[in-house]
């Protein structure tokens, strides 16, 4: 290998490594702000338990869709 | 991402409750699971008065495995409790029901508690992505029960690895030595009481089989309520609680997500609370699908708990069946999560297929109404018609 294509390579690995310490980084600062919303929203988990009590309002409301979705199916044919 | 925290206002329910003294909540706690424990005792006086020694033939109809499933899956979906389910059966099976058509039905229990979760993430059906989101964080819980009756029922009709372990682990409980609960004897007289009064009193004066049969009603009536009206104590006596073991758990990988899943279910006694809890978490795209499977997994090992409590209750020549019974479902429960979680190519699969289905879902509903109809009406009946063709 000549001079040249060594140092252009030492130079790439070089710039790899750059770049793979500031991925790292950046993926370090996204779990730390995943966690914060993560936290955020346990904070508030009381108000999640309620979704529970509100399973036949949730199936009345799948129902007319499944009904509408019938209907556009109905249609089109 | 502030949007996906919903408006606190409403939840009257929890503030009242907050409101009232706490010990005289627990104590309301502790009553209930009383009246609990006396109801299983009840399910079991009423079945071996009403059957006699004739519980095996009783049951007949249920000694083809994929029947026993069949009555565990439908009987959970449409009461939407596994604990009351389980809690049945140990009563049952404290009556002289065979464990060996008993577990099929805790299998199928299982399979039955998860169309809660998926009914609730039906509440996200008008939201596109976030319907996607929280449906399949509702289904990865149905794949991985369904993957665990694939594995294990096979298994269990083979080999009876459950039944044999759970006998021995019961035996060293229950059988003559001295660390056994019968050296005690203290939930029998707790227990008991009631139930003579009830037996001398009230059902006394009836034919055996019509008495037997007002008893298991009266004790499925009861511990339906009492586990309904238990759930919502703990609801909101726990939530502070499961705050802080959520908060404890953020960020530490799979095996903190099962122990958390267990530990909040036990405190909720309720792995459908549990379970559903995560799926607006979960559709709000705060957790990914990832971070929400190990949760769901501890769950089902938590929720264990209250067959074990009822199984306290029994005592008598079927007290060791009883607490056999509880004994399978953790351990199914909890080899279930070894072997499925604990193998990659398992594990990734309820992954696939939960993924796989809420994009289906997504771009057309009648792919949801398909699958909850199949999976927990149809596809067990036509197994049974199926089974019983070829001679099972």
């Amino acid at each position: 290998m000549s001079d040249f294509a060594e140092q252009k390579k030492q130079e790439l690995e070089r710039r790899i490594g750059l770049l793979e310490e500031s991925l790292s980084k950046l993926r370090s600062q996204l779990a730390v702000v995943e966690q914060e919303v993560q936290h955020e929203a346990i904070d508030h988990l009381e108000s999640y338990t309620e979704a529970i009590d509100h399973k036949y309002q949730d199936l009345k409301e799948f129902s007319g869709s499944v009904v509408e979705e019938l209907r556009e199916l109905l249609n089109n044919k | 991402m502030t949007g996906v925290i919903p408006d606190t206002a409403n939840n009257n329910n929890v503030l009242q409750a907050q409101s009232y003294p706490r010990w005289l909540e627990w104590f309301k706690v502790v009553g209930l699971v009383y009246i609990l424990l006396v109801a299983v005792s009840l399910i079991g006086s009423g079945f071996k008065l009403s059957a006699g020694g004739h519980a095996k033939e009783l049951f007949a109809f249920a000694s083809n495995p994929i029947a026993g499933i069949v009555v565990g899956t439908v009987a959970t979906a449409l009461i939407q409790s596994s604990s009351t389910v389980t809690s049945i059966i140990v009563g049952l099976v404290a009556g002289g029901l065979p464990v060996s058509i008993a577990i099929p039905m805790i299998m199928g229990a299982n399979i039955g508690t998860t169309i809660t979760n998926t009914i609730v993430s039906l509440g996200h059906v008008r939201k596109g992505e976030e319907f996607r989101r929280a449906f399949s964080a509702a289904t990865i819980h149905d794949f991985f029960n369904l993957m665990a009756v694939v594995i294990f029922l096979p298994l269990e009709i083979m080999f009876g690895f459950l039944e044999k372990t759970a006998y021995a682990i019961a035996e060293v409980f229950v059988g003559g030595g001295s660390m056994s609960m019968s050296g005690f004897n203290f939930m029998k007289a707790l227990v008991k009481p009631p139930i003579k009064l009830l037996s001398d009193n009230v059902f006394s004066p009836l034919p055996d089989v019509l008495g037997g049969a007002l008893m298991i009603a009266l004790g499925v009536v009861t511990i339906f309520l009492v586990i309904t009206v238990i759930g919502r104590l703990l609801k909101t006596l726990m939530v502070g609680k499961a705050k802080e073991i959520l908060h404890s758990a953020v960020g530490r990988g799979p095996i903190s997500g099962i122990a958390s899943g267990t530990v909040i279910t036990v405190l909720v006694q309720s792995s459908s609370t549990t379970t559903s809890l995560v799926v607006p978490l979960a559709g709000s795209g705060v957790f990914s699908l990832r971070q929400i499977y190990p949760f769901t997994l501890g769950a089902n090992i938590g929720t264990t708990i209250t067959a074990l409590l009822a199984a306290t209750a029994v005592t008598g020549e079927y007290a060791i069946f009883a607490l056999e019974i509880a004994i399978v479902h953790l351990l199914y429960n909890t080899c279930a999560v070894l072997v499925i979680y604990g193998i990659p190519i398992l594990r990734d699969l309820p992954i696939k297929c939960s993924t796989y289905l809420a994009e289906a879902a997504t771009k057309n509903k009648l792919y949801v109404a398909a699958y909850i109809t199949c999976v927990f009406f149809v596809v067990p009946f036509v197994l049974i018609g199926g089974s019983e063709l070829l001679g099972y």
